[in-house]
């Protein structure tokens, strides 16, 4: 892949945001699931050589 | 069927076997030639010219059963431990992919809205779910977590400004086969909704064409490391990176004061724990991969032993800022 021109996007050091509003609003989205998710402790046990599981779900406090 | 795959089979089958011969033939022997062993230690002390050879061999066969029996323990209990830490790490990945699937799925759904209309920015709220995972990952700890993109230049290309950015690379430029250069505008931390991530400074990474000088390494840890490989790399404690460098690197006193000091900064506090993974094109089987991504944190051992499945479940994720990524740099192709 060509990276010829690649001095036009480097933009390190700009100041400032220009996030649009939108996707600022899908970053909180994004934050408050991260936030409020709990914790879950799943533990898998296999039943007798059958190859099957089951799934038995925890929720910590 | 490789030779490393033949040694994990035939190793421990030795092993089990000889555990269980050994004793036999020390048996065999004893009832064959029970005189000979049963004199052969006082022969030992005053005269060991003289011990026959069934005493000898069964004295070499007890020390043989006696070492063998000790690495059985050991290997028994080294697989054990491996598979435990194995259904912990999958019982954990488990636990947290529908939390994972759902920030996924706001991912797509930032990309199809307005990854046309803004990449840069789109491309930090895929930057914002990643590091909000490695933060859910970790516990939801009180540390600064933050991502970001280094695209990969290759040396002939670099600008001047690109070389004025490279850090600690006391080489010349012809050994040098390109460098991972920062993009502020791919840089985000978790809890400014996607803004860029203001504790970052200008930096270029080098990529040296040697990736070894006398069996040590010339390649830094982190996203270079992960950038040669075209995997990942991870660094529990940067406080530790110096000491590596002097340790495994063949890098100069020079270098490594420079790294010193960049650690010591703000920015550099900022990357006290890190996984770098490299950015590579579903389309891009072979030659360099397009850049590094990196999750940071500003306090030690970030993932930890989840690392390996944090990856993994951060694929989708990963490949979405590889698309955007491949974009964005198409449409600066001329």
């Amino acid at each position: 892949m060509s990276l010829r021109g690649t001095e036009e996007i480097v933009v390190a050091g700009t100041e400032g945001d220009d996030t649009p509003t939108e996707l600022r609003d899908v970053a909180k989205r994004i934050a408050k699931i991260a936030a409020n998710a709990k914790p879950v402790r799943l533990e898998i046990v296999e039943r007798e050589g059958r190859g099957h599981f089951s799934v038995s779900q925890e929720v910590d406090e | 069927m490789r030779m490393s795959s033949y040694g994990k089979v035939l190793v421990p089958a030795f092993l089990d076997l000889a555990v269980i011969v050994l004793p036999v033939a020390i048996g065999a022997i004893v009832g064959k030639w029970p005189e000979d062993v049963a004199k052969a230690h006082l022969r030992l002390a005053t005269s060991p010219g003289d011990v026959s050879w069934p005493a000898t061999a069964f004295w070499c066969g007890c020390g043989a059963a006696f070492v063998l029996a000790a690495l059985n323990v050991i290997r028994n209990r080294a697989e054990a431990s491996k598979a435990e830490r194995l259904a912990k790490a999958r019982d954990y990945a488990l636990g947290v992919q529908p939390v994972v699937n759902s920030l996924v799925d706001l991912c797509r759904e930032a990309i199809a809205t307005y990854g046309k209309q803004h990449p840069d920015a789109a491309l930090r709220v895929l930057l914002d779910a990643i590091a909000q995972v490695a933060w859910f990952y970790d516990g939801k700890p009180a540390a600064r977590y933050a991502a970001n993109v280094m695209f990969y230049v290759p040396a002939e290309r670099a600008t001047e400004n690109q070389f004025v950015r490279l850090s600690f690379w006391d080489g010349e430029r012809t050994a040098l086969r390109g460098m991972l250069d920062l993009q502020h505008e791919w840089s985000t931390a978790v809890g400014t909704t996607g803004a860029r991530d203001a504790m970052l400074t200008p930096i270029a990474l080098p990529i040296p064409k040697d990736e070894r000088a006398g069996g040590k390494h010339r390649v830094l840890p982190g996203a270079p490391q992960a950038f040669i490989r075209r995997d990942s790399d991870f660094k529990q404690d940067s406080a530790d990176l110096v000491h590596w460098c002097k340790k495994y690197g063949a890098f100069s006193s020079r270098v490594r004061d420079e790294l010193a000091q960049y650690l010591a900064t703000p920015a550099g506090k900022t990357t006290r724990s890190l996984v770098s993974i490299s950015i590579i094109h579903p389309s891009q089987a072979h030659g360099d991969p397009m850049g590094v991504l990196n999750i940071h944190r500003n306090i030690p051992g970030m993932l930890g032993e989840n690392a390996a499945s944090f990856i993994l479940a951060t694929r989708p994720i990963q490949a979405f800022i590889a698309e955007l990524l491949a974009k964005k740099l198409a449409r600066k192709q001329v």
